[in-house]
Formats: C-alpha cells, structure tokens, sequence
C-alpha cells in the first residue's frame, strides 16, 4: 500500500473558531493508481492534499507513506519526503521566474544534493520525457502556459517520485492545453506512476481510474471508474 | 553542495535588484570607509612621530635638565637644591654607563649676527663635534666642529641654510668672519637642508660649547644635556644609572629632571592609540547603520519572495539550507560592501594625508596594513551574520502551505 490514512483531522483555529478541515478521514492508495479528488471551496480537498504532499501535519491519525509513518515527522524530515517522494504540480505551475526551464528542474534534485552532472542529465531527461527538450534554456515567462506546465510535471519527476500530485494542473490552460496535459498524465500512469489529481472539473476526474469525492472533511464517496 | 548553490542562488539575488543592491552596498561601504580610513590616518600619525622622532635622535635619547624651578603648594617656587649643570657633570654622565653613544651638551643663547649690511636673529646653540653624528645631520658645505675648536675656544660656527641665504646669499661665505652678538666669528661650515615636524633647522648656528660658554654666556654653565643609548632598550637602565651618578656626585639632595625620548614616544603612541579607538569607534556606529540596512533589505527580500520560499520548500528545501542562502545573501552584501569601503577609507586616508601633508608643508602618510584590512573584512562578514540571521530564520520558519499561497 502506498497511502495509508488512519482517522486523520485537522483542525485550524481562526480567530476564536475552530475549523475542522478533516474529520477522521481513512484511505488507501495502492502503487500505480490513478485517482481524482473532488470536492466544492471549502470541503478540505486542499488541505488533504497538504497532507498527503506532507506540506502540512494532521492534528489527529496517522499517515503512512510507503509504510513510513510521516504524520509524526519533524520539519527537516517532512523535506526530505516531499524532496524524495512526492512531485508537486500546481495550478499557477510554480515555477522560479528567473531561473529556466532546466535550472527549475534541476531545483529538487539539487536540494536532494545530487552532483551537478547528475542533476544536469536527469533534468534533461526529465524535460526530454514531456517534450521540452528543445526549450531547455527558456525562462518561465517565454513559454506557454502548455509549456509552463510541462516544465512543472518534468522537475515533480526529477527525483522519481512514489506519488504525483496534481493540483488543479489544467486550471489556468485553455481547453484543448488542458486536454495534451491530461494525455501526459495518462501516459505517465501508464508507465507506473501513482497519480492523484485534485479537481473540481467532472470531465477531468472522469479521467481517472478512482474517483473519491470530499465533503465537510469527510469522505462522501469512493467509487472506481471504467 | 547545497552550500555551493546557495552562495550561487545569493549572488544571483543581490545581482537581480542592482540599485537596492548598490544601496545597500553604499551604506555598508560608507560604514566601512569612514573607519578605515580613521585608522589610516591615526596609524600613519603613529608613523609619522616615529619617524621624525628619529630624526631627533630617536627614542633613545634622555634629557637632563637641573629643576631650576619646583611645584609648592600649587605654585611653581624657585627650588632652593637648584644645581647647574657643568660640562663636569657632562663627563660624569658620559663615565656612568658604557652602553651610551654620546651625551650633548644643551647650550643655547641669543645671537644678533651680522655680515656687512645684513642681519639676521636666531639663537646660537654651543654643543660637540658629536652633535652631527648623534642627529644624523651632516655638513653640506666646509667642515663641521672639531675637538680642537673646543680645546682652544676657536671663534668658528657653522650655520644652517637660512643663516647662509639671510646672511650671505649667494655670495661665497666660507671662512667669512660674521659677528655674532658683536664678537668675530669665522664661518666653517654649512649644514644640509632638513625639517623634522615641520620645523626648519636652517636658522640655526652651531658654535664650540666651550667658545659659547666663554664668550656668549659668560659663565661655565649649561642648561642641559641629552644622553643618547646605543639601543632604545637600554633607555630605563641608563636613567636610572644617569639619576645615580649625578646623586653621587652631587648628593642625593640635588633634584634633576630625567625624561627619556621613549617614555614620550610611549606617551604619544597611548594617545595616538586612544584617539584612534575613539574616533574609530564613533565611525564604527556607522557601521552598525550599514549593517541594519542589510537587516532591513532582507527583509524586505524575505517578504517578496515568500512565494518563492514557499516553492522551495515544497520542493524539499529544508529550513537550514533556506536560512544558510538568505545569511549567505546577507554576508556576500556586507563582505562586498566592507570590500569598497576598504578601497574608499583607503583613499580617504590618502586624500586627507594629502591634504595635512599640502598645507602644513609636512610628509604625512596614511597606512593601511594588511591587518587592518583583514580585521575589517572579518568584521564585515560578522556583521552581515549578525544582522542576516534574523530575516534569514523568518524565511526558514515560513509555513510552506502559506508561503505558497502568498501573492
């Protein structure tokens, strides 16, 4: 099992109130699963998305990453395990505006301490793999938002990740953009990546294989498709 | 490795907002300079009295003068033990110790000289044909005193340049008789050109101590005397064996006055020393104001790029090497600007030694030693620790989910 989560919640307090984001959450993923995560503003998709990207710590429960419990994890450790095993691929693409296409993958596996050769050949790789590999030395702002996000789902797979996650990637992409970045999430599952898309666009979710939707903080449904 | 990237990550930073960056620089250099070149000024000072203290015969010399006059209840009384000094007491001085290189006698005395129409006034000094050597001033012209000048109380004086050109001017003037205070006076030598703290010693008209004893004050008197050491070290044993020797020749009632060249010299280098910790630090509050202007554009940095934190971050930068690149920012700002203010107090200090050596006719250095310059620097990576360390733990502490959705 790759995701395991046992009871999770997570309360904020704003001001005097106390919000429940999660209420007692349980889910597994398995390796390899393609799965969308659906929910209205305010149902705690983000936040469990925070938490499944170990971004955020859960208040209660536990979460299990390949077996590892990282619900408990220090600061520096929660590092690591974004750095190591989750790609992060975001709505507004996130990517260092003056650094290039290359020098914005190569950013994880620097932080991962690899060699300049290392990094240098995997991040070609990586851009290789989404079909940038003649916009290397393009800067953020003289790319497409197509492009954009390519660049962004190449530096999620530098360091080879267990997990994709995906939040709202084909938000800020026109139509028929968003439709090639789907395709690339296909073929990325098809190659054995776990995927996990978080949307609130039914004919994006409809793409996966799972569909699990969130309300309240709590899981409404789980059903698989196709 | 990551270390190597955050020094890159650092540079290209400050790189990116060159006029914050150029600001930011110009405070801490202004910080830097206006103490490096205090420095300057006060270590060239230093050099400077040294120097013309060698000149002087150095820090080894030590003055005997007879305390013609004490300090009694407040008031300056004339000291009843009062002793003159004879050129007995010279020889007695000069048997008391074997590491003494010569003792001069100090003997000076009004002179109206004339030559032909012209006049001029200055003050004779009676001393030993040592005296060139001791001073390190040699004849340009002629010849200086001989013993047997003294010995027969021969009427000969060697002048200094001025005397010569008031006198003479460019006439010959060697074995010309002057009067001096109305007695004739042959002229045997002319001493070479020389200044020490801006004063010239042209005007000045050397004599046999003896001839001037004799024929100028009239009495077997002089007014004092400097013992000059082989070795600046020996200065204390020699005091001390000068103040023995005249107590046993004289009883140890008689009260003379013993200063040594060194303790001056120590006296004005503690002075020097004060003068540059003090003035050096009020510059270094600059310094401090360099240093919070680095605090500020940090944060100012931290602020704007949260988002970019935020990223990073979510990319698997953990808080040490996030703190490690914004204190390598700062350090690489102040190192930089410490670096210019090295290069701009440098030329401070040559500037304002231009500018004392050009209107007070003097040659006064500025000096930087490496030192100095290696002490600052430290300083300045110091300081952009210290004042890079807060903005710096703000970044590493930022919650990545809300850096992220900062604007």
């Amino acid at each position: 099992m790759l995701i395991e989560l046992n009871g999770i919640s997570k309360v904020y307090v704003r001001g005097t109130e106390e919000v429940h984001a999660l209420r007692s959450v349980d889910l597994a993923i398995d390796d390899n699963e393609y799965v969308s995560l659906m929910g209205p503003s305010g149902s705690g998709k983000s936040t469990l998305m925070n938490i499944l990207g170990c971004l955020d710590s859960p208040t209660e429960g536990t979460y299990r990453l390949n077996g590892t419990d990282v619900s408990r994890m220090n600061a520096n450790e929660l590092a690591e395990v974004r750095n190591s095993r989750v790609g992060f691929i975001f709505q507004t693409f996130n990517l260092l505006p003056r650094a290039s296409a290359l020098q914005n993958v190569e950013l994880p596996l620097i932080y991962n301490g690899q060699r300049r050769k290392v990094r240098r050949a995997r991040a070609i790789q990586a851009l290789e793999r989404v079909g940038l590999a003649d916009r290397m030395t393009h800067r953020p702002a003289e790319l497409s938002g197509g492009q954009c996000q390519r660049v962004a789902i190449a530096r999620a797979l530098a360091n080879g990740p267990s997990l994709l996650l995906a939040d709202e990637p084909t938000g800020n992409l026109d139509s028929s953009t968003g439709e090639e970045i789907m395709l690339l999430f296909d073929a990325l599952h098809e190659e054995g990546n776990t995927v996990l898309l978080v949307t609130h666009d039914p004919v994006i979710a409809l793409q996966a294989e799972r569909l699990i939707r969130i309300h309240d903080g709590r899981i409404a449904s789980d059903e698989q498709l196709a | 490795m990551i270390f190597l990237e955050a020094i890159r990550i650092a540079l290209g930073q400050i790189w990116v907002n060159k006029l914050r960056t150029a600001l930011t620089l110009l405070g801490m250099m202004i910080g830097v300079g206006a103490v490096v070149g205090i420095v300057s000024i006060g270590e060239g000072m230093r050099q400077f009295v040294i120097d013309e203290f060698g000149k002087l015969g150095g820090a080894q010399f030590v003055m005997i003068t007879p305390q013609y006059m004490q300090l009694k209840d407040g008031r300056w009384v004339p000291n009843p033990r009062y002793k003159p000094l004879t050129m007995d007491d010279l020889a007695v001085v000069e048997q008391s110790s074997d590491r003494l290189a010569a003792v001069l006698p100090s003997m000076n005395s009004g002179a109206n000289l004339r030559y032909r129409k012209a006049s001029y006034q200055t003050s004779a000094a009676g001393t030993l044909p040592e005296f060139s050597e001791v001073y390190n001033w040699e004849v340009a012209e002629g010849r200086f005193l001989i013993n047997a000048d003294l010995e027969k109380l021969r009427r000969v004086c060697v002048i200094g340049q001025e005397v010569r050109e008031e006198l003479f001017g460019l006439a010959p003037f060697l074995g010309r008789e002057v009067k001096l205070n109305g007695q004739r006076f042959t002229v045997v030598g002319l001493m070479e050109d020389r200044q020490t703290f801006g004063e010239n010693w042209g005007d000045q008209v050397l004599v046999p101590v003896t001839t001037a004893q004799r024929r100028l004050a009239g009495n077997k008197y002089i007014q004092a005397m400097v013992a000059h050491a082989k070795e600046q070290e020996d200065v204390p044993d020699i005091t001390e064996a000068i103040e023995k020797a005249l107590k046993k020749r004289h009883g140890p009632e008689a009260s003379y006055q013993i200063v040594s060249g060194r303790s001056i010299l120590e006296q004005v280098e503690q002075t020097i020393l004060l003068l540059k910790l003090v003035v050096g630090g009020i510059a270094g509050i600059s310094l401090l104001v360099g240093g919070i202007g680095i605090m500020n554009i940090l944060l100012v940095s931290v602020a704007e790029r949260t988002r970019e934190i935020g990223i990073r971050k979510a990319l698997g930068a953990k808080p040490v090497t996030l703190l490690w690149q914004f204190v390598i920012e700062a350090m690489a700002l102040s190192l930089t600007g410490g670096a210019l203010g090295v290069a701009a107090g440098y030329g401070l200090g040559e500037g304002i030694a231009r500018v004392i050596s050009h209107y007070s006719e003097l040659n006064f250095p500025s000096i930087v030693s490496p030192e100095a310059t290696l002490f600052v620097l430290a300083l300045s990576i110091a300081i952009g620790l210290f004042f890079g360390i807060y903005p710096a733990a703000r970044a590493s502490r930022l919650d990545p989910v809300d850096a992220l959705r900062s604007e």
